[in-house]
């Protein structure tokens, strides 16, 4: 028996040994990586050329040329107004990066005479409230005979400027006018003079207008994607004839709404295109002949919120919103999908996407005055955390039912009581499996009818379920893990073959006494899902099996007594 | 009994064991949990001058604040922002008394004109305003770009000189400004012409004249000036103008040197090509086709070249700015008219002595001169040497032989 344990610590020791090695096996690989990707990267670049040379793409198209002055003395060549425009945006970027690294080295590429006298004197104060272009719309005023002389006049420069607030981060959403003198200095051109003629602006959460239509205090609607081509493929692969079928089954289910989703790069990003926004306007009325409104959730997708891509993403606003603003199925505009998820990708924090999210507000807000704006936070902890951008907040809730109403008093609490709320989505994934933490179709059925009740219960008339379909596939950053993907693809409401779920009945049901109704799963239940019956096979597999070893074992060494 | 009661043990084990894994691997939702950032934009109210001059020390005062708690107020002009901050027990002159504070915002280095932002922070309270600074008087030296350096004098080309005047900080002078532009022309002229500064600068083409020579244009603003800039005016494309021959038309002997020059070129105001205008000379006839390429030397341009060895006419024009002078005819005149040949029978051969060959001004033809001896179609070359020259061809018979020198044929002397 002794030796037996030994053998059992030993094996123990070795696997516990074996573990630890492959921990540092997976340490050792996941530290090379890194190095690599920094060895990759290399600084070496940045130290030797002029950061501004790496100017981002999406920075490129920023400016905007208004027609050149009339009495010019000279037309411009296509190239030299390559070179101006360059030029004026790597003036702007050498200012965000003098503010960043406090480096003066870089500005005499881009400014000469009084220009760099003004800026190398106060080249300290920059550090400490950075400015970064968003945008640009340039008029020239003059451009001497020998092409040596250049005038400029911004009427419109975007700019974010840093303002801290008590201590935390806070921004100037600037618009900035600047008459501005070139010269073309051993062939570069230069910044020589840069003088502000107006500024206005707002603060980074001060609020766009309200919107003049009506808030949608009642909504029972539903998140949609085509059960094939969820997601980025939404609108490249869409069939009217199964959007048609959709909106009819939508309609049956009793809603009211749809939520849909324009993700930023499909749809051509800051090139968007009326053949881009087709299906889409096609959409809007089948869901109008069909009596039902639509929330349309823009910028999908789009993660990124570094501000030299701000300007990329207000073209694509200019092109969307005029295109779909005045459709009558419109019920409103979500700013965008779940931006709390947005948090820490390249190194972005939720101030500056708050920021962005107030900026891309106030220009939708221009476009169209009468749609109300919401922003679909992923959590109800984020729109209470969020600042007040919008006419309706908006949030997604899958957690226990029963917490429901603590977390719209929560949202209450901050944001006001009386602010209309948006419960955008939620749902139960009917995903169940050997894995823990599935659900059955009676739970989902059961959750639903809970989280309309509370609702009701706490005067958030506006509900979107999520989703109609069972899809596809699980979204792009989902990863692969089973677990991870399975509950994606299994909240819908529909079976992937067209069958109704249990909660599809429930959906639509907008009265009390027919929600309370629905049954709910009992204590045992929980026991009938395929996790606990494959762990109960097991322990009692194992059982049986050391059951039957023991057997074995006593009649083997009996034989071996009988034997000796 | 043992066993079982173990092996549910391990099996509880594994059970919170997968439980613990599952927790670890299974994705956390991202939570964000903070109080909504809050601004307030209404309270505060910056109170300034709409316009300082640049340079200029100004008063700012920001009321409606929480009485006796700090202020800061960021003045950002173009280039850059300074902060300062007044707190109630400030003595200086940054101050808050109550619900007003003030602040003296000093001259700086660098005070760019323009619109100046004025932000003033207090907590959450948050106030934004402007004030217009104003660029002061013009200073030397003014700055002044010219070009283009070189124009024709023709009245119809000119170069262009922007002005930008600067204060004293900088800064270009408010639009509307007077800059006199003189302007000292090559016949000594001078014009003067004022025009007001417009989007930061002032311009002005200046046209040419008539007479070539440097134009020179001086700035003033007010007292203040700018360096001297100036221009070539030059002249014009030429009138059309003749080639001549310098001195005698040498003969056709293939050795002397033909010297040609084109006239004076002059434009249509009489300006002369300046040195180092290109001149083409296309020649054309007995010699064939040649190209001869130079340049003029006040306003001249000459070529040489070599005499043909056969006389005729050579047509020449010459070709200057695209303008090209009339076709000339030089007719070259034989050098040589006649000369005796003799034969003589030996066993080798007919020999054939040539000369004395003599040029038509009775000189020897140059040594080394050529004759061509033919004799049934067959052409031999004879280097002459002090007119003389001789050759011995096998089966040739006296009657079948010519002989020809610089274009002459040769006559057989019995």
């Amino acid at each position: 028996m002794r030796e037996r344990d030994g053998m059992r610590r030993k094996a123990l020791v070795k696997l516990a040994i074996f573990g630890l090695m492959v921990l540092m096996a997976v340490g050792v690989v996941l530290f090379a990586g890194r190095g690599l990707a920094l060895v990759s990267r290399s600084e070496e670049t940045a130290a030797v050329f002029n950061v501004a040379a790496e100017l981002p793409t999406e920075l490129l198209g920023s400016v905007d040329w208004l027609p050149d002055d009339e009495n010019l003395p000279r037309q411009m060549e296509p190239l030299t107004r390559v070179d101006i425009t360059d030029t004026w945006l790597r003036s702007w970027a050498q200012l965000a990066i003098l503010a960043e690294t406090g480096d003066q080295s870089g500005l005499e590429v881009y400014f000469s005479g009084s220009a760099l006298d003004g800026l190398a004197a106060g080249a300290s104060d920059w550090a400490e409230r950075p400015a970064e272009q968003i945008g640009h719309r340039l008029r020239l005023v003059f451009y001497s005979e020998d092409g040596q002389v250049v005038g400029l006049r911004s009427e419109e420069s975007r700019v974010l400027r840093s303002h801290p607030v008590s201590g935390e981060p806070g921004w100037y959403d600037a618009v900035e006018e600047y008459e501005a003198i070139m010269l073309l200095e051993d062939g570069n051109w230069r910044l020589s003079h840069l003088v502000r003629r107006a500024t206005d602006g707002a603060w980074w959460i001060e609020p766009p207008d309200p919107a003049t239509d009506p808030v949608p205090e009642q909504l029972r609607g539903i998140n949609y994607y085509p059960q094939s081509a969820p997601w980025q493929r939404v609108w490249l692969d869409v069939d009217p004839r199964v959007v048609a079928a959709d909106l009819d089954r939508i309609a049956d289910l009793g809603l009211d709404s749809v939520r849909i989703f324009l993700p930023f790069e499909e749809l051509n990003g800051r090139w968007t295109e009326p053949d881009n926004l087709a299906p889409v306007l096609a959409f809007l009325d089948m869901a109008d002949d069909r009596g039902l409104g639509v929330v349309v959730t823009l910028f999908d997708g789009r993660t990124d919120h570094r501000v030299f891509r701000w300007d990329a993403d207000e073209d694509h606003l200019n092109r969307v919103v005029p295109v779909l603003a005045a459709h009558p199925a419109l019920l409103m505009w979500d700013l965008k999908n779940e931006p709390d998820r947005d948090v820490g990708i390249f190194d972005t924090e939720i101030d500056l996407i708050y920021a962005w999210l107030g900026h891309m507000g106030r220009v939708v807000r221009d476009l169209d005055q009468s749609t109300p704006l919401t922003i679909g936070w992923a959590t109800p902890e984020a729109a209470a955390a969020a600042p007040a951008l919008v006419d309706v907040v908006s949030f997604h809730y899958y957690g226990e039912a029963d917490e429901l109403s603590a977390a719209v008093e929560t949202i209450r609490a901050n944001q006001g009581l009386g602010v209309p709320l948006l419960l955008s989505e939620y749902g139960l994934p009917t995903w169940n499996t050997i894995f823990p933490g599935g659900h059955t179709e009676q739970e989902q059925a059961a959750y639903y009818a809970d989280i309309l009740q509370v609702a009701n219960e706490v005067d958030v008339g506006a509900t979107m379920a999520w989703t109609l379909w069972d899809l596809a596939e699980p979204p792009p950053d989902a990863g692969s893990l089973p677990w991870a993907t399975g509950p994606q693809t299994t909240l819908g409401l529909l079976h992937a073959d067209g069958s109704e779920k249990l909660a599809a009945a429930v959906v639509g049901e907008t009265d009390h006494a027919a929600l309370e109704a629905v049954a709910r799963p009992g204590i045992f239940h929980r026991f009938r899902k395929r996790f606990w019956i494959v762990a109960a096979v097991m322990g009692l597999g194992l059982v049986t099996l050391r059951q039957v070893g023991g057997v074995w074992k006593r009649r083997h060494d009996a034989q071996s007594l009988e034997g000796s | 009994m043992t066993s079982i009661r173990r092996l549910a043990r391990w099996f509880v084990i594994a059970l919170v064991g997968l439980v613990v894994v599952w927790k670890v691997v299974a994705p956390a939702p991202k939570v964000v949990v903070a109080t909504p950032p809050q601004i307030d934009v209404d309270e505060l109210e910056i109170i300034a001058e709409e316009e300082v001059e640049a340079g200029e020390a100004f008063i700012v005062e920001v009321q409606g604040g929480a009485p006796d708690v700090p202020v800061e107020l960021v003045v950002d002009g173009g280039y850059h922002g300074r902060r300062f901050t007044a707190s109630p027990e400030d003595q200086s002159a940054e101050s808050v008394t109550g619900s007003v504070a003030s602040f003296e915002v000093p001259a700086a280095l660098s005070p760019e004109s323009g619109t100046v932002q004025l932000t003033a922070i207090q907590g959450r309270r948050v106030a934004s305003g402007t004030l217009e600074m104003i660029p002061g008087e013009a200073v030397d030296p003014l700055n002044v770009y010219l070009g283009p350096r070189t124009v024709v004098a023709d009245t119809e080309h000119f170069s262009m000189v922007v002005a930008v005047p600067r204060d004293v900080w900088g800064n270009p002078v408010v639009d509307g400004t007077d800059v006199t532009y003189t302007v000292n022309r090559p016949d000594g002229a001078v014009d003067k012409e004022i025009v007001q500064t417009d989007g930061l600068l002032a311009w002005l083409n200046i046209f040419s004249r008539t007479k070539v020579g440097r134009t020179r244009v001086g700035i003033e603003v007010g007292p203040a000036g700018g360096v001297e800039e100036s221009f070539l005016e030059v002249a014009d494309i030429p009138l059309v103008y003749d080639v001549e021959v310098v001195g005698t038309l040498p003969l056709a002997d293939g050795s002397s040197l033909v010297t040609i020059r084109t006239a004076t070129l002059i434009d249509q105001y009489e300006n002369p090509m300046p040195d180092g205008t290109t001149v083409f000379v296309d020649l054309d006839g007995v010699t064939g086709r040649r190209h001869l390429w130079g340049e003029t030397i006040a306003s001249v341009a000459e070529f040489t070249f070599e005499a043909p060895e056969v006389p005729g006419a050579v047509w020449l024009s010459a070709t200057a700015s695209g303008v090209t002078s009339e076709r000339r005819r030089l007719l070259f005149a034989p050098a040589v008219t006649s000369f005796p040949f003799t034969t003589t029978e030996t066993p080798d051969g007919l020999r054939i002595d040539i000369g004395q060959v003599r040029t038509a001004r009775r000189a020897y033809v140059a040594d080394g001169t050529t004759a061509w001896v033919e004799v049934d179609e067959v052409v031999s070359p004879v280097q002459l040497r002090d007119g003389l020259g001789s050759i011995t061809l096998p089966d040739a018979k006296p009657e079948d032989v010519s002989v020809t020198v610089l274009g002459a044929q040769g006559r057989l002397d019995a």
